[in-house]
């Protein structure tokens, strides 16, 4: 490898591969924060570890 | 199960689950792991297969054990075995003792994974205090490093230097697990994976602007992510591929399952999950692709840095990074400082996966021994210290090694393998996706529904072929050990895993007793 610069190749698949997961990340956070679901929150939980068995438990 | 021990345990926020979550899978793998794998499997076209494995290993079965965790939870369950007994509708008695690799996996990984961690901290002791500062060889930063592995070699460190370490992690870890969900573990990583983020993105920065000696940072980029076009059909990168999958996202352990298993039944698991799937995947190719590895490259040339690689990830996360601090302008200030933002970023890293392994198995013993969180953490923490001193004390035979194959790499495949089966083949893919969107804020593309049933097994199905043809006897029979003698202490290693999975199998058969005995009717 001789070059002192970043060569083309490599710039694209860096570029392509950070912005991809970059764009993923930003894009799943924007609907989660643009989407509120109000009473719906993890706070509310009802049955399952964070509210009792919904039914049966292990028998 | 006691519905007393649980009905207060949830998680506060949706931000904060997603950090734990994400905390859980960003670990020293996305450091240290996938800038080697990278650059050891083709560079820059080590990506085509990375991002196909996220597309039909990662998201998929992150998907499903998302789904699982919350499915397991409505009935009560946190663990594995409670979760595999429901999902197959409590008509098959095996499932629950299939479901014990989802308790002993994750408790194998966190007791040798916290000595890991534990090294960390005191690196970042070490570095703060400019304990090495002196030692700028690649050669003195490896002794010094190998005399605190080794309890034996007090050249450099007390013996008692890494159990001392070790406890201090031991403690802090069950005492943010004894807080529980909320009040430990998503506090955690409220505090924990902004400082991560941001330790990073300084380091980062400071990688990037380094002044050329060897090599210039563009050249460690290049070292990373010039293609090699040839490797995409060398099948050993495709394998390695989906095996750095399976670590950076922390699939087929069961700590996901127990994490989800805290959610509400309606709430939403597809953009949750995808969000600290994508969280993981920016620590990992941004800025794990960027500071380790090209530091390296940077210091001690790409043939250097080759030579380092091949050290593996210790070699470069802590001897070559160990050097280049030291050779940073302004080390005795800079150069410590930067020593210790790298090691306690690594720390902090490692410490948001442990309180995640470690929380199968507190669930379990809460849901089927009604013990209390705070009883089940100290206890973890004992045994963990308990069955921990066999690596604190072995670890230079390779006592460790054999953990990490059979539990940190082999025991995932086979977990995930029986998880998908039992998930799209015997609860039923119709049952699958629609229990999968249940609240769902996002839809799952339909494509993934014939991935999950069909593609993601096959494609585990053919890892297993191929270790069976290539690996299997080989590794069974220890045939790539270099030296002899430490033969009988890798079986005993490897007896230890055995010995563990029999507790779990009659934990399990005793817990089962137990729920019956109580409630009859159940």
């Amino acid at each position: 490898m001789q070059e002192t610069g970043l060569t083309t190749f490599a710039a694209v698949f860096m570029g392509v591969s950070m912005a991809s997961v970059t764009a993923l990340m930003v894009w799943c956070f924007y609907r989660i924060l643009s989407q509120p679901k109000p009473g719906s929150g993890v706070a509310d939980a009802g049955p399952g570890p964070a509210g009792g068995p919904e039914s049966g438990t292990t028998g | 199960m006691s519905v007393e021990t649980h009905k207060k345990e949830q998680w506060a926020t949706r931000i904060g689950l997603i950090l734990a979550m994400a905390g859980n899978a960003v670990g020293l793998g996305n450091f240290l792991r996938f800038p080697v794998q990278a650059a050891q499997n083709g560079g820059g076209t080590f990506m085509i297969p990375y991002f196909v494995s996220f597309l039909i290993l990662g998201i998929p079965l992150m998907w499903i054990e998302w789904t699982i965790g919350r499915f397991g939870g409505r009935f009560g369950h946190g663990s594995l075995p409670g979760m595999f007994d429901a999902l197959t509708d409590r008509k098959k008695p095996w499932a629950k003792y299939l479901g014990v690799l989802g308790l002993l996996i994750p408790l194998v990984i966190f007791i040798y994974y916290t000595y890991v961690v534990s090294w960390m901290l005191g690196f970042s002791f070490f570095s703060i205090a400019g304990d090495y500062f002196g030692l700028g060889e690649l050669s003195q930063m490896r002794q010094y490093l190998y005399s605190y592995q080794n309890i034996f070699d007090p050249s450099m460190h007390g013996g008692w230097l890494a159990l001392v370490f070790f406890i201090i992690t031991l403690v802090f870890l069950g005492w943010i697990l004894a807080k529980g969900i909320s009040g430990g573990i998503e506090k955690l990583a409220l505090i924990g994976m902004p400082l991560l983020f941001a330790f990073a993105i300084v380091l980062m920065i400071r990688v990037l602007t380094l002044p050329t000696h060897a090599a210039s940072p563009a050249e460690g980029l290049n070292f990373i992510w010039n293609p090699e076009w040839s490797s995409l059909g060398d099948p050993k990168v495709w394998l390695a591929a989906a095996g750095q999958m399976f670590f950076t996202l922390s699939l087929g352990a069961g700590h996901v399952h127990a994490y989800a298993s805290y959610l509400d039944k309606d709430e939403d698991v597809t953009l949750t999950g995808l969000s600290t799937a994508a969280t993981n995947e920016f620590a990992e190719v941004v800025l794990g692709g960027t500071i380790a590895i090209t530091a390296a490259v940077v210091f001690f040339g790409v043939t250097g840095a080759v030579a380092i690689a091949k050290g593996g990830t210790f070699d470069l996360g802590i001897v070559a990074m160990g050097v280049v601090f030291q050779g940073l302008p302004g080390a005795a200030i800079w150069g410590q400082l930067f020593g210790f933002l790298w090691f306690f970023l690594l720390f902090i890293a490692g410490i948001t996966s442990c309180v995640a392994l470690a929380t199968p198995t507190i669930a379990f013993l809460q849901e089927q021994f009604d013990w209390t969180r705070k009883k089940a953490a100290y206890g973890i923490m004992g045994v963990a210290l308990v069955l921990g001193l066999t690596h604190v004390v072995f670890y230079n035979v390779g006592f460790m090694d054999e953990w990490d194959y059979w539990a940190g790499t082999f025991g995932l495949v086979v977990l995930a393998t029986i998880e998908i089966i039992l998930f799209a083949h015997v609860y039923g893919m119709d049952r699958g996706w629609k229990e999968m969107h249940r609240g769902a804020d996002i839809e799952v593309p339909g494509i993934f529904r014939p991935i999950m049933k069909w593609v993601t097994p096959a494609f585990l199905l053919v890892l297993f072929a191929w270790w069976g043809w290539n690996d299997a006897i080989p590794t069974f029979l220890m045939q790539s050990v270099s030296n002899p003698e430490n033969i009988p202490y890798r079986w005993a290693s490897r007896g230890l895993i055995v010995l563990m999975g029999l507790v779990g199998l009659y934990l399990v058969r005793v817990g089962w007793r137990r729920s019956e005995y109580e409630s009859p009717g159940g």
